[in-house]
């Protein structure tokens, strides 16, 4: 019996420890699934929590014959879809504040990163889940494949996409200029 | 001079992003030196790997875990207070021969309650007409089913004790035959009918005491006894006394069965 098995049969027998151990296992990943898509904390901690509960009552459909992680994932990656299509008003603001950043010239400014969050956050859902999850979960293209149940091909593409998207948009907000870099040897 | 054309650029630098590796090779670089549309895309290479790389992950508040797990908790109190209906049936049904009813979402145990209340009724509803088993008082030799049998009065006296027992009349069908089957409650109803009788369902009558029957505990007088060849005269069929049918499937489930005698 593999350690993802043998861990949800103790949730399915009631263990409090068991399921303790599975929520501390796959907390953060869940948590940084959802922060990065949902830009907000407040509402991450809701979607982390509504995609345990989830976990907890779908368990026993779990195959056990499949690593727990991406079914975990595939469900948080559903969760963040549901609850980004259910306010459309926050996607609004989130263009809103790019734009203030941008026009206040503040973009400069700010960490790299921070702006990384607003780029990220600007992307298509499927970019978005792709990019999160190869770089912050740090899954392969098969994973994610697996997790958001498409083909292969398919998430490189989105990767690749995703990736072209978020370089345009930092360079468009002037957050790095190509003439930042220095070409060694060019 | 570039070592390599566009197209092996192109595909370094998918390789390279794919294995996470860095884009900042020397081939790469050479011909991103010389190609000025490939440059471009190096450049964003360079740029998107330089973010991800400080690229934060996010720290769970202390606690989420503990919340978790008390929503997880509450849900499950719910879900099991939710199911009493559930834990009447399996209670109801210990000592039963098959595994008892186990829904396992409170929208099916809702569902299944209300199903089981239905096809009680409509079982009912499809004995209308029968004639009702007065006619058969002091015709003993004739029952007009086909394997009523003689019931012990002291058994049926049992469900007018109030115990709430179930007096078969018949034992289960062997051969299809049709079977009367006198229950007390609609709780014992349900569990005969869903039960050991199941099969018979559709072949089954249903005779049930008098309103007052189980609550009246009066000795009769001697002389008057109800009783007429096992059989109480009061007794008739659900479709002789649908109110009271109701009644008793409001009751839809049973706090404890007695078993079958």
């Amino acid at each position: 019996m593999t350690e993802d098995a043998a861990l949800v049969r103790l949730c399915l027998e009631g263990s409090e420890q068991g399921a303790r151990e599975l929520v501390e296992r796959f907390q953060s990943m869940v948590f940084a699934v959802c922060v990065k898509m949902l830009g907000q904390r407040e509402d991450a901690e809701d979607v982390t929590q509504d995609v345990f509960l989830r976990v907890f009552r779908a368990l026993r459909s779990w195959d056990p014959a499949r690593p727990l992680q991406p079914w975990i994932l595939a469900i948080a990656a559903n969760r963040c879809r549901t609850a980004l299509r259910q306010r459309p008003r926050d996607a609004a603001r989130s263009s809103v504040e790019i734009s203030r950043v941008v026009a206040d010239g503040a973009g400069a400014s700010r960490e790299l990163t921070d702006e990384l969050d607003l780029a990220v956050a600007a992307l298509r859902e499927e970019y978005q889940l792709c990019f999160v999850l190869f770089y912050q979960q740090e899954l392969s293209c098969a994973e994610i494949a697996s997790v958001l149940n498409r083909p292969e091909g398919t998430v490189k593409t989105w990767l690749h996409r995703a990736r072209r998207e978020l370089a345009e948009r930092l360079r468009r907000r002037g957050v790095v200029n190509h003439a930042d870099y220095q070409l060694h040897g060019v | 001079m570039p070592t390599i054309n566009c197209t092996e650029f192109s595909r370094q630098l998918a390789e390279a992003v794919e294995r996470r590796k860095s884009v900042d090779t020397v081939a790469l670089r050479e011909h991103a030196a010389s190609c000025h549309e490939c440059r471009s895309q190096w450049l964003d290479a360079l740029l998107v790997d330089r973010a991800v790389a400080d690229w934060k992950k996010p720290v769970a508040a202390a606690g989420l875990t503990d919340r978790i797990l008390s929503h997880v908790a509450a849900e499950t109190a719910a879900a099991a207070a939710g199911s009493s209906l559930e834990r009447k049936i399996v209670a109801a049904s210990a000592g039963d021969d098959r595994p008892p009813f186990r829904p396992t979402r409170g929208l099916n145990r809702t569902a299944g309650a209300a199903l089981s209340a239905i096809a009680l009724c409509v079982c009912a509803l499809l004995f209308l007409g029968r004639p009702a088993p007065q006619s058969n008082v002091g015709q003993s030799s004739t029952p007009h089913v086909d394997v009523v049998k003689k019931t012990s009065p002291i058994a049926a006296r049992d469900a007018t004790t109030g115990t709430a027992s179930m007096v078969k009349l018949t034992s289960a069908p062997e051969d299809g035959a049709r079977v009367e089957l006198m229950v007390a409650d609609a709780g014992s109803a349900y569990l005969h009918l869903a039960g050991k009788a199941a099969k018979a369902v559709t072949a089954a009558t249903l005779l049930l005491p008098p309103a007052d029957a189980v609550r009246d505990t009066r000795p009769t007088p001697k002389g008057q006894e109800p009783w007429v060849d096992g059989v109480r005269r009061e007794i008739a069929p659900v479709t002789h006394q649908l109110s009271h049918a109701f009644e008793f499937l409001i009751q839809a489930v049973p706090e404890k069965r007695a078993p079958a005698t």
